[in-house]
């Protein structure tokens, strides 16, 4: 299903935000729903499951707020990411200086969200995600962008900070971690 | 599970499972994939993690709700009232250096005349010539011809006005006329 079959309209993301801008809140709903779903898996791909709702919104928000920003020399979708990376940066920092314990680190494979969605999900897919989960952090990150959301390697490095380069190696790192996983 | 020596297949088989490569591009890594066990499964692998990947529901109209609106009409607004500001500020401006032109000009016609009015505009009889209402201020160009409201409205945008001068501005002396031709 295309991104614009997701979000029932078939304008691209620039046209929507003019429309936006110019008054059509239902560009804004559009763009909303067409996004939403890929930004909420990239926060849950980063540990922060419990806080995906406030987040996302925090996301859009922030986005729409500044959308004159927005040069389009990436995609609306790559500058979403950025921001929700950014919220979710800001967001560990401060849980830190509270004290509280920053829920995500390398192997941290059992959560709280895996038990509940594992009643839904098969033991394979069950499987799948735990070997995702044992990534270090910048490798699930960067796995995620290139995998689940399809991103190229310059796209990443933006979201990410990092070289294409770094990206790339990231990448296939991960790779080969998950089949040593699944192969034991 | 191996790994094929092909880097820039395996490199490709995200954009392939994601339908990102163009034409000629996809029918070489499709031709690849179909004759390469390797890249097979490592391509099957991929969409099984693509698709076991956790899809938190998301509330899209809440989202919508907590937006901000447009900035088009605020934007505006500012323009607009930044518009205004600037249409004063050159008005009293250039007021000011009406005035200034028209104080040089009647100090040459009636330099000594001036002089000795100004000796004789004291305290009392400046007092006078307000008391009998025969005072003529000359506030600069075309501003005689305002009326009260007209002058009130004028001033008032001034004073609304929170622009500071780049100086101070100049200290002025009015010139007072008297209709009776002095004391």
């Amino acid at each position: 299903m295309s991104d614009a079959d997701r979000s029932g309209d078939a304008r691209g993301d620039l046209d929507l935000v003019q429309a936006w801008r110019a008054g059509d809140q239902g560009a804004a709903t559009a763009l909303v729903a067409r996004h939403a779903p890929a930004v909420a898996r990239f926060v849950a791909s980063a540990g922060e499951r419990a806080e995906v709702d406030e987040l996302v919104q925090d996301t859009f928000v922030r986005a729409f707020g500044a959308i004159d920003s927005f040069r389009a020399d990436s995609s609306l979708r790559t500058w979403l990411f950025t921001i929700a990376r950014r919220l979710v940066l800001d967001r560990r920092r401060a849980v830190r200086r509270r004290g509280e314990r920053v829920a995500i680190s390398e192997g941290d494979a059992a959560t709280e969200f895996d038990a509940l969605d594992g009643m839904v999900a098969d033991e394979t897919q069950q499987r799948l995600r735990r070997a995702v989960d044992r990534l270090s952090p910048k490798q699930r990150e960067v796995f995620t962008l290139r995998v689940t959301e399809g991103l190229t390697y310059r796209d990443i490095a933006d979201v990410a900070g990092t070289t294409e380069g770094a990206a790339r190696v990231h990448y296939h790192n991960a790779v080969r971690a998950i089949k040593e996983f699944l192969d034991d | 599970m191996t790994d094929c020596t092909s880097a820039e297949i395996r490199d490709q088989l995200p954009d392939l499972l994601h339908g990102h490569l163009d034409d000629v591009a996809r029918a070489r890594a499709e031709a690849h994939v179909r004759t390469c066990a390797d890249c097979g499964q490592e391509l099957a692998l991929l969409q099984a993690l693509r698709d076991a990947a956790p899809a938190p529901r998301v509330d899209v109209e809440r989202i919508v709700a907590a937006l901000p609106a447009p900035r088009r009409a605020r934007r505006w607004s500012a323009s607009a009232w930044q518009i205004a500001a600037a249409v004063v500020f050159v008005a009293v401006g250039s007021s000011a250096v009406e005035q200034y032109v028209q104080r040089s000009h009647a100090g040459d016609r009636t330099a000594a005349a001036t002089a000795a009015a100004r000796l004789d505009s004291s305290a009392g009889a400046s007092a006078r010539a307000a008391a009998t209402g025969d005072v003529e201020l000359n506030v600069g160009y075309g501003y005689g011809d305002l009326t009260d409201a007209e002058l009130a409205t004028l001033l008032k945008d001034v004073q609304d006005l929170k622009a500071v001068p780049m100086a101070d501005p100049e200290v002025s002396t009015p010139d007072v006329t008297l209709a009776n031709g002095g004391l």
